[in-house]
């Protein structure tokens, strides 16, 4: 035992040990009850106090005839040196009679410096609430208990603890004093925690006495949590660790910290990443007074840190409990709703079934997109990485000039809108599109989840829902035509389905929310696929003859019509111009179809669900089958962008038949056991569909072919600005002009990306390169790269296989630069530049170099939009120099709109999280 | 009960209209991929040495610019030529900076005109051959020979950006007769490349060279010494029905040699026009698989007179004019009722083989491509082969018929020279 603790430290023990009781002042109201308690103690104390409570705590001390002190230290240091041990006890706590004597018990018969009571919870008296606790070792309590548990003295052992709860704690009054008592700076259990750590490494012993019990009225309970007990927690380790401890300890708790706040954030907890920094910043301002403490603490350290890693646990505690959290909230996604889930379903739901559906789910869907993520997104089709410059992006779909192409005035696709929003949020970050490839995925399937919990289904079917939502074979029509604006579009389709049938209470927040979620998943849904903002109006129309009224309610119909509106005006600027080919198009390819098996094992999941299966199954299975039958309707009867949506929607219902089948539960008879097995069968039929994506690893999507093509094309780019390429064969990214026999398009810079995907309508300058190409097809003439230069055409990449090929050996200007798997790179030697002025450089939407009197030559289509001093030189554009730079003006009314939207987005976001399910 | 029976119903209802209505696969509507097209450029390749007089000679239907340029890696700047008032235009070797056997591109206004390189060495030999049009496929150069103090050279030029490679196989009285080094021969973009077939292929005295491009595009041909003179004959494309006069030539006798690059044998059928009679199959007989005939005009009939050559394959007819101080060769043509023959002019004494196989005489109208020479009318009879003089000067002689005809055009300058017209329009059933 250490002699440095206080002058009487070397008390010689007396036959009956005194103590002095200090009562810390909680409530007013429950203070009585727990002088009065105090005072029937078998276990007579020699004196009792009130700390704290100011004014309040003074009077009740008076009323009492019972000392009073501001703070605990005050309290010990006018005690008598008679006085053993100090019974520090909350104000809130009823303490069984025999409590203190079992404190007392076990101290002397341990020599413990510091001991604390079981606490019950005095509402529920069986309920264990702490019998001691360990930290890990960044304080973080752990105390393994469950929530309410039942005390069935299971934990009746004395024993050596990390931290007793402050609660109830008998504690040497030498120590104390020693130690200066408790931190009054910090909240109660921080405070506990404090006080244990420093009384372990003065050299005393920490234990718990179970026979000791207090009921606890837990009227402090909402200081057990929060900013102050973070703080107080960081304050206690800094105070109790050694340096070369706190080198390590500190840096990582900080990041788990980090960790949690962010993975909370993405739950939609801000508070944790409040808390924490509001925590950091407390102990920011009071370093100088913890380093003052710990001088104090180092004068009295008896023993190591090593001595308080012996009573922690390994880990993170805050981790673990994050992990648990998270898992919960996977595996049971709506629990906001009280009253909504009856309890025999809350049975069901707190199963291992959902958490282990959720694992399978994820297994699949990381195995079937595992490529994506080793190998990187290939540039092939739709599925095209993002260009450098994301203002321009966003610039092209606000009204400005679009460069795809000859360029035209038709804004870009608002899902390169979004994905340069994205990427410009990110600063430009080159991982941005397959971080939103990677949301799409698990948004997607989390969303189908919830979608299906909120019809009624559990357990692992709604995750095998949303498993082939991502990856079934209507997915992967998407992938397999490298569509990825429509696999994007999988992420947001089930929420903004499951926002239109949420519930709204009449209260402004909660309207408020259900718009903003709305307005959220429309817009998210519908950049990608501008026409998927109209599927909930299909799905509701579909609803109702099949969902009753708990599941569909008669305003859906309106919410749905909400949708359409509010998603349409979040795009608008597209939609102001949409070029005819986003209408008659295919975008799809019917070779992708889903293979007949799968159809029809898809259909018998549908009918037999909807024959037998409860009345649950048959309307979860029943209204997907008919999402299914009016999704292939729709991708057989229309083009371009509706047949998108359609496939949208048909994938939604094929997770909803699945959701269905797959929770079928054994009913009453053999037919209808039969049917109901039978369609639990064919959904499983339709889950193995989901097997040769797992095998490639890719989803089908296609291999890169343009990355490769082109990479010579970037080696030998010069300074001048990005240089046209004009592709020529099958497979090309992106939508595609029709030559004689063969396929073209162009584009710009060394790489086909995302915004140029989309050509514009044929306009003058695109008819004029037209024309040439079937004057080069003819092979009349032996410059071809001298006609192709007029449209600033440096690299020519044709396939092999292509006609155009043929005409291509004959000639002396296209010189040939590298053959790739079957195409062929040729350079234009007669290459002349987008703008024609000596020292011009030219970027997607304006150019610059010196400044003269004389005229330039833009080879984009002709519009006057561009200045200065338009005017028309055959289907260019000839500029005056005179300024030193051309740009193009924006149309005013998409440039407003743009903002417009973008305005509305954020409110969108903001109401959605403001107006949430709590 | 019912509802959920109607719910069943809309839903195999709604499956059934998506059966029915589920999509194909997406076909592209295309065009029809465009018809090639004659070019509006042709290569062809000479000797051009000290001793050696080498001229372009261009006619051309339309005016504008005609632009030559020598075959060259370093990239020769290019000799442009306005087309004169008559269609023609001329074009030295020697201004286009050319060096021993070189190959040359020429670019035309349109598609309706046509080129012809002519070389002469002093008064003792003479040669002609067309500008062709890029072989991106099958061609056949027939008639050299190697035997002792001879000397033949297979000339590859390649005026285009993008190499070619060529596999080269050839055929002689010993029937397949192929020399390994030349199976794959690459021909650089802007090179000429030349191969002596007296050293890899000595001593046949009958030499058919089958070409086959397998990448890019090339001209070629064969240059030959024999007899003391030279001969050029360009390499063509096969076909199954081939056309050619045949006139006497003082002191020489012809041989016809049809070669194919078939991989089955052809059967072929020579049918003989003279004085206004046609003898059908006069011969019948077979080339063998990848191999060539030889056959003595003498043996079809007696000379002037025309012959048509049919076959059930793929051949190349050509004609082998051989004697003292005489070599020249050609291939057979087509018929047509437009003519250019550009070089004509070139030379003295140039005369025309014109063959009317039609049942009525061809009334033949010749335009020198040469200013200030008047056009005048010519008769040929029918089923017959005749030899019409030529203009001297200018770039040649565009002749049109009333009805169709078969054209070569010779010239004796010391040695022969022998070469095809170029049909404009080609009239076909």
């Amino acid at each position: 035992m250490t002699v440095s603790l206080s002058e009487d430290s070397e008390r010689v023990p007396t036959a009956t040990p005194t103590v002095a009781a200090a009562i810390l002042f909680i409530e007013e109201l429950a203070l009585p009850v727990t002088l009065e308690s105090v005072r029937s103690q078998v276990y007579e104390v020699e004196s009792v106090a009130i700390i704290g409570g100011g004014d309040i705590g003074r009077r009740l001390a008076e009323k009492a005839d019972v000392t009073h002190a501001d703070s605990l230290a005050i309290f010990v240091a006018r005690l008598d040196t008679s006085i053993d041990y100090v019974w520090v006890i909350h104000g809130d706590v009823r303490p069984r009679p025999d409590a203190l004597g079992a404190l007392v018990a076990e101290t002397e018969r341990n020599e413990a410096s510091l001991v604390g009571s079981k606490v019950l919870n005095a509402a529920a008296p069986d309920r264990l609430e702490s019998v001691g606790a360990a930290t890990d070792v960044f304080g973080e309590p752990y105390s393994g208990l469950d929530p309410d548990e039942v005390d069935l003295e299971q934990y009746d052992v004395v024993r050596d603890v990390a931290f007793i709860s402050g609660v109830s704690m008998l504690v040497r009054r030498d120590l104390i004093r020693g130690l200066r008592g408790l931190d009054m700076t910090l909240p109660p259990v921080a405070a506990g925690l404090d006080l244990s750590q420093r009384a372990r490494i003065a050299g005393g012993r920490v234990m718990v006495a179970p026979s000791s019990e207090v009921l606890h009225l837990r009227a402090c309970r909402h200081e057990g949590d929060g900013w102050r007990e973070l703080a107080g927690r960081m304050r206690a380790m800094l105070k109790a660790y050694k340096w070369l401890t706190l080198l390590w300890a500190v840096p990582i708790g900080w990041l788990v910290l980090l960790l949690d706040a962010v993975a909370r954030l993405s739950l939609g907890r801000v508070g944790p990443m409040v808390d924490m920094a509001k925590a950091s910043f407390w102990n920011l301002v009071r370093l100088p007074s913890t380093l003052a403490s710990r001088s104090l603490v180092r004068a009295v350290r008896a023993t190591g840190d090593e001595e308080l890693f012996r009573y922690q646990v390994s880990g993170s505690v805050r981790l673990r409990n994050l992990g648990s959290d998270m898992a919960s909230r996977f595996g049971w996604i709506i629990d906001q709703e009280p009253g909504r889930v009856s309890e025999e379903e809350l049975e069901r739901e707190v199963s291992l079934s959902g958490p282990i559906g959720a694992g399978v789910a994820a297994a699949l869907v990381g195995l079937a997109t595992r490529a994506l993520w080793l190998g990187g997104a290939p540039a092939s089709g739709f599925w095209l990485p993002l260009g450098s410059s994301p203002a321009s992006v966003l610039g092209s779909y606000a009204g400005g000039w679009n460069p795809s192409g000859l360029g035209s005035t038709e804004s870009t696709h608002p899902v390169a809108a979004l994905a340069s929003g994205v990427q410009w949020l990110l600063g430009g970050w080159v991982g941005a599109q397959s971080l939103l490839t990677l949301s799409s995925i698990v948004f997607g399937v989390w969303g189908v989840a919830r979608l299906l919990t909120r019809l009624g289904i559990s357990g692992a079917a709604r995750w095998l829902g949303g498993a082939v939502f991502v990856v079934g074979p209507f997915a992967r029509v998407f992938t397999e035509n490298a569509y990825w604006p429509g696999f994007l579009a999988l992420g947001a389709l089930p929420w903004l389905v499951d926002a239109v049938l949420s519930p709204a209470d009449h209260t402004f927040r909660s309207i408020a929310g259900k718009v903003g979620r709305i307005a959220l998943a429309a817009a998210l849904a519908g950049a990608p696929a501008p026409m998927a903002v109209v599927i909930p109006v299909v799905a509701v129309i579909l609803a109702v003859p099949i969902m009753d009224k708990s599941k569909l309610r008669p305003s859906s119909l309106w919410w749905a019509v909400v949708a359409v509106v509010i998603g349409a005006d979040l795009i608008s600027p597209y939609l102001l111009g949409i070029p005819p080919s986003a209408l008659n198009v295919d975008l799809l390819d019917g070779t992708s179809w889903p293979a007949l098996w799968w159809l029809g094992a898809l259909a018998l999941a549908a009918v037999l669900s909807a024959t037998f299966g409860s009345s649950l199954e048959a309307r979860t299975a029943g209204w997907g089958g008919a999402l299914v039958a009016a999704g292939l309707l729709g991708v057989g009867m229309l083009p371009g962008e509706f047949e998108v949506a359609a496939m949208l929607l048909a994938s939604l219902g094929a997770a909803l038949v699945v959701g269905g089948a797959a929770h079928a539960h054994a009913g009453s008879g053999m037919v209808v056991r039969t049917g109901r097995g039978l369609a639990l069968v064919a959904a499983a039929v339709v889950v193995a569909s989901m097997i040769p994506a797992i095998v490639d690893g890719r989803i089908g999507l296609t291999e890169d072919g343009w990355s490769e093509r082109l990479a010579f094309v970037s080696e030998l780019e010069d300074s001048a600005g990005p240089e046209r390429a004009l592709l020529v064969g099958d497979s090309l990214p992106g939508e595609v002009r029709s030559g004689q026999g063969y396929d073209f398009r162009l584009i710009t810079g060394s790489r086909p990306t995302l915004d140029q995907a989309w050509l514009a309508g044929d306009r003058i300058g695109d008819r004029a390169l037209a024309r040439t190409l079937i004057a080069v097809d003819g092979g009349v003439n032996a410059r071809p790269g001298a006609a192709l230069a007029e449209f600033a055409i440096r690299w020519v990449v044709v396939a092999d296989d292509a006609p155009l090929s043929e005409v291509l050996g004959p000639q002396v200007d296209l010189a040939e630069r590298r053959r790739v798997e079957g195409w062929t790179v040729f350079e234009n030697l007669a290459f002349r530049p987008r703008v024609s002025g000596d020292g011009w450089v030219a970027t997607r939407t304006a150019a610059s170099g010196p400044a003269s009197d004389s005229v330039v030559r833009l080879a984009d289509n002709a519009d006057p939009g561009w200045q200065p001093g338009w005017t028309q030189d055959e289907w260019s554009n000839a500029l005056s120099a005179v300024d030193g730079t051309i740009t193009y003006r924006p149309d005013p009314l998409r440039q407003g709109l743009a903002v417009a939207s973008a305005g509305l987005l954020v409110l969108a976001a903001g109401l959605a999280f403001w107006g949430r399910a709590r | 009960m019912i509802r959920r029976l109607l719910q069943v119903l809309l839903l195999v209802g709604l499956g059934v209209g998506a059966w029915l209505v589920r999509p194909g696969t997406i076909e592209p509507v295309r065009d029809r991929a465009l018809e090639p097209q004659p070019p509006a450029f042709a290569g062809c390749f000479g000797a051009a040495e000290r001793d050696v007089a080498a001229l372009v000679s261009v006619g051309s239907i339309v005016r504008g610019d005609v632009i030559a340029q020598l075959v060259s890696p370093a990239g020769t700047a290019p000799v442009k030529e306005a087309v004169d008032g008559a269609g023609a235009a001329l074009v030295d070797f020697g201004d286009l900076g050319a060096a021993g056997t070189v190959g040359v591109l020429t670019e035309f206004p349109s598609a309706d005109a046509a080129a012809a390189v002519t070389m002469r060495r002093g008064d003792a030999t003479a040669a002609t051959a067309m500008c062709t049009p890029p072989l991106t496929g099958s061609a056949i150069a027939i008639g050299a020979s190697t035997g002792t103090g001879e000397s033949a050279e297979l000339v590859m030029t390649n005026p285009y950006a993008v190499d070619a490679v060529v596999a080269v196989e050839s055929s002689s009285e010993n029937g397949d007769d192929s020399a390994s080094e030349l199976a794959s021969v690459l021909v650089p973009a802007r090179t000429t490349v030349t191969r002596d077939l007296d050293g890899l292929l000595p001593l046949r005295t009958s030499l058919s060279v089958r070409l086959r491009v397998e990448r890019g595009a090339v001209h070629a041909g064969i240059l030959q010494e024999a007899q003391g003179d030279v001969a050029s004959v360009e390499a063509v494309a096969p076909a199954q029905d081939w056309w050619l006069p045949v006139l006497a030539v003082a002191n020489s006798g012809a041989r016809l040699v049809i070669a194919t690059d078939s991989p089955l044998p052809v059967n072929v059928v020579v049918d003989s026009y003279r004085a206004g009679t046609v003898s059908e199959a006069v011969f019948e007989g077979v080339v063998e698989a990848r191999s060539q005939l030889d056959l003595d005009v003498g043996e079809v009939g007696e000379l002037p007179m025309g012959i048509r050559v049919s076959s059930d394959g793929p051949v190349v007819v050509g004609l082998v004019v051989n004697g003292e101080q005489t070599r020249a060769l050609s291939p057979a043509t087509t018929l047509s009722t437009e003519w250019l023959l550009p070089g004509v002019g070139a030379f003295d004494g140039a005369r025309a083989w014109v063959f009317n196989a039609g049942e009525v005489s061809a009334e033949l109208v010749l335009q020198p491509l040469a200013s200030g020479l008047a056009a005048r009318a010519v008769e040929v009879p029918a089923r017959a082969a005749v030899s019409v003089p030529m203009e001297t000067g200018g770039a040649g002689m565009l002749i049109r018929s009333s009805s169709e005809v078969a054209v070569l055009w010779s010239t004796r300058n010391g040695g022969l020279a022998l070469g095809k017209g170029h049909p404009v329009a080609v009239l076909t059933d």
